[in-house]
């Protein structure tokens, strides 16, 4: 493509950039890193801020399958000692640090950080860590503003640094396949994607008795101030997925959304409901809710010749093709042989009358992993190369954006479109 | 040796197409056309989809004479015949009364109920002069389930035929299967069929240029557990099959074998007799908790 052509065509496309990242790429790179050897030289050192629940087991993790990508924690940051304490018991060969300006002062030492802080504590600490010259990975959903979100992406451009955002199914192996049988048409064009998350409990963590003060810091995601709860703490994965799906970002959203079983003195959403439409005209409807889990998660793609079931690893095509009965198999193999055999027919269970049920197949043979371990090995990726892996960023912005715009959709009971100074295409010319 | 195999979809069953010592290419050239015939002949007699010829006639024909195509007035004069030969016991008419046991949640319905349904082959007017069909029972409705696998069997075997294939293995869902020729390295192609109760004692079956079909019930099938057809119709006569029985009918025709096969399920003992001795050239087998045996 020409220079010129390729920049209006970036200009053009809004989700410009994401046209780079195919699931393909995403996978090469994953087996390509896999079995690695890496000299001990060769040790990438980072520090995670924030470690409470998240920032221990992403910690644990690392410790105890960091070698595979040469991956080692060296420094901890935690404003809450009982959660500093917490992990650093686990790894005590790690600096500890309560303030992560201090911690970045030690940058030197450092090769990236993981963060792991509320919501509304995200982008100081990546945009102080992105101008400090190091790589970021920063947990989902990006920030509780569109600002703030913003702020973010123009610090990442700006300092050419990696920042990956902790939306775990782009690494997912299930989830890679997936994608590709979309974007190869195995499922016929889609005109609709489903997801919904149910769960059911108050989703409060628990307050010493003694500091009641506590409530709002420890429980932040039930707070309005901090979080949007349900949807950037759970629906931004599943937006991140649907646009993932469109290669495109949504036209538009509509919602809506209740206090209507938890009502403790929460401030967000205890059921949601959300629309979003792309402009091909399909439809991406998410719900989620805490107060029954019979149907736990899922995301379901929905096109003319199949349906993607992508959190339960299943594939389901429309026409299903007809099996071959062992009798078949027996006989060709037999032929092909030169073996005179009797053809089993039907077996013990065989009931000639009755029509096939059909149980779809699995998209990738073995349901192993939801990514977040394979999340390392890009960012791994990412830190030795020095340079961010393309098209990644821009899933985890726009994943962010949309899950704030839905939130606004569900506040005004308007339909929200994207306000134009948030497309970052500009940064991608 | 080199073999071709084919596989599909058809006619609610998958339906298996293999020839020894096949070339693909040619291979797939004769399972297209062989597609072909099947999907015609289900467009034909389907009582599924709504675009099929029966599923119009069963709509229409109940207030006015239905003009029928060439092939399905062939097909209905055959029925009429076959309805003749087994005295009723093959009846492709009794959709009315089919829908209403799969309907009904129990299906202990008395049989002076079942037996007053106006339905089945009796009251069909099919007027052979003008190639007109008309239901004069309010339940009647063509069912050419027992039939149509049968038909298109045929129809694929004289494809291949007249195309000098000298050797094949044809099976429709397991239940109707076909051979052309012996087996390429001589002598019958050999088959064998589980016994369904006790699964050391199949029943072996030998074929040259010959097929078989097999009909049965469920009663109780640990994931069909919930299908209720313990009733078996023909000709408005209700019989209750209490076993889990299977009837195997082998014959020079699969049409005959499939037709047969279906007929033979139901019927009172002399009843099956009097149809058995009408046909020559036959074979028949039931399967019960006894395990096979010849008729
Ligand atoms: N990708 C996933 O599947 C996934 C799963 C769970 C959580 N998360 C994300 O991880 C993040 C953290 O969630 P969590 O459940 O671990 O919450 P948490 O409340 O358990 O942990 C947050 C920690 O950050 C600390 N903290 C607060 N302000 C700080 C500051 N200024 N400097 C340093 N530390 C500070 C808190 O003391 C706490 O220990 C959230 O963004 C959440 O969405 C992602």
């Amino acid at each position: 493509m020409l220079e010129q052509n390729r920049r209006a065509f970036l200009r053009n496309s809004l989700l410009a950039g994401t046209a780079v990242l195919t699931p393909f790429s995403l996978m090469k790179l994953l087996a390509g890193e896999k079995g690695k050897i890496i000299s001990p030289n060769d040790k990438i050192h980072v520090g995670i801020i924030g470690t409470g629940s998240r920032g221990h087991h992403l910690a644990y993790l690392i410790k105890e399958y960091g070698h595979e990508i040469g991956m080692e924690v060296t420094a901890l940051c935690d404003v809450y000692q009982p959660h500093l304490d917490h992990t650093h018991a686990m790894i005590p060969e790690a600096k500890t640090y309560k303030d992560h300006r201090k911690m970045l002062e030690d940058a030197r030492e450092l090769d990236g950080v993981i963060i792991c802080t509320p919501l509304f504590v995200h982008a100081e600490p990546t945009i102080d860590a992105l101008e400090t010259g190091l790589h970021v990975l920063c947990e989902k959903a990006m920030e509780r503003t569109l600002e703030a979100t913003y702020a973010m992406a123009e610090a990442h451009y700006r300092t050419g640094k990696a920042l990956h955002i902790g939306h775990q199914r782009l690494f997912d192996p299930k989830f890679l396949r997936g994608m590709n049988k979309v974007y190869e048409g195995d499922l016929g064009k889609v005109t609709q994607i489903r997801a919904f998350w149910h769960r059911n409990n108050d989703w409060r963590r628990p307050v010493p008795e003694d500091q009641p003060e506590l409530e709002r810091f420890i429980n932040w995601r039930l707070y309005r101030d901090y979080s949007c709860g349900l949807l950037t703490e759970l629906a931004s994965h599943h937006i991140q997925v649907a646009n993932w799906v469109k290669k495109d970002i949504p036209v538009d959203v509509r919602g809506t959304g209740s206090i209507s079983f938890w009502k403790d003195g929460r401030e967000v959403e205890d059921n949601v409901a959300l629309i979003f439409t792309y402009k091909d005209g399909t439809q991406f409807i998410y719900d989620s809710m805490i107060q029954n889990r019979r149907h736990g998660l899922e995301v379901q793609v929905l096109g003319h010749k199949g349906t993607l079931e992508l959190e339960t690893n299943n594939f389901f095509l429309e026409d299903p093709p007809p099996q071959k009965p062992a009798g078949i198999i027996q006989l060709l193999h037999d032929l092909e042989e030169n073996v005179l055999g009797k053809v089993p027919i039907g077996s013990s269970s065989w009931d000639p009358e009755v029509a096939m049920t059909y149980k779809g197949e699995p998209i990738v043979p073995e349901n192993l992993t939801d990514g977040t371990w394979e999340q390392f090995t890009g960012f791994a990726k990412a830190i030795r190369e020095d340079k961010p892996i393309p098209g990644l960023f821009e899933e985890g912005y726009y994943g962010s954006i949309w899950t704030l715009l839905g939130q606004q959709a569900i506040d005004s009971g308007k339909v929200i479109q994207i306000p134009k100074k948030y497309n970052i295409s500009k940064f991608l010319m | 040796m080199k073999v071709f195999h084919h596989t599909c979809f058809a006619m609610g069953t998958r339906f298996n197409l293999v020839i020894p010592n096949m070339e693909k290419e040619r291979g797939e050239d004769l399972a297209n056309k062989a597609t072909r015939i099947l999907n015609e002949q289900e467009a034909i007699m389907s009582s599924y989809r709504e675009d099929s010829e029966v599923f119009k006639i069963n709509r229409y024909a109940r207030q006015q004479k239905v003009k029928l195509s060439g092939e399905l007035f062939e097909i209905l004069k055959t029925c009429d015949q076959y309805y003749k030969k087994t005295r009723g016991a093959f009846d492709p008419a009794l959709l009315g009364v089919t829908s209403i046991i799969k309907s009904t949640s129990n299906s202990q319905q008395s049989h002076t109920d079942l037996q007053s349904i106006a339905s089945g082959w009796k009251h069909v007017l099919l007027d052979t002069n003008s190639a007109t069909i008309k239901f004069t029972g309010g339940k009647t409705g063509l069912d050419l389930g027992g039939f149509g696998k049968g038909w298109a069997m045929e129809k694929i075997i004289t494809y291949l035929m007249a195309e000098d294939i000298e050797s094949a293995f044809i099976s429709f869902g397991e239940s109707t299967v076909s051979v052309i020729g012996e087996h390429p390295l001589g002598g019958p192609w050999q088959t064998t069929v589980p016994d369904i109760h006790n699964y050391n004692s199949p029943l072996d079956l030998d074929l040259v240029n010959e097929s078989f079909s097999i009909s049965g019930l469920k009663i109780k099938t640990g994931e069909n557990e919930n299908r209720k057809s313990p009733h078996i119709f023909n000709s408005g006569e209700v019989s209750i099959v209490k076993e889990d029985i299977r009837i195997l009918v082998k014959s020079k025709s699969a049409l005959e074998a499939e037709v047969l096969s279906t007929a033979l399920l139901a019927g009172n003992f002399e009843k099956k007799n009097q149809i058995l001795n009408t046909f020559d050239e036959i074979s028949v087998f039931e399967c019960g908790l006894k395990g096979w045996h010849k008729k």
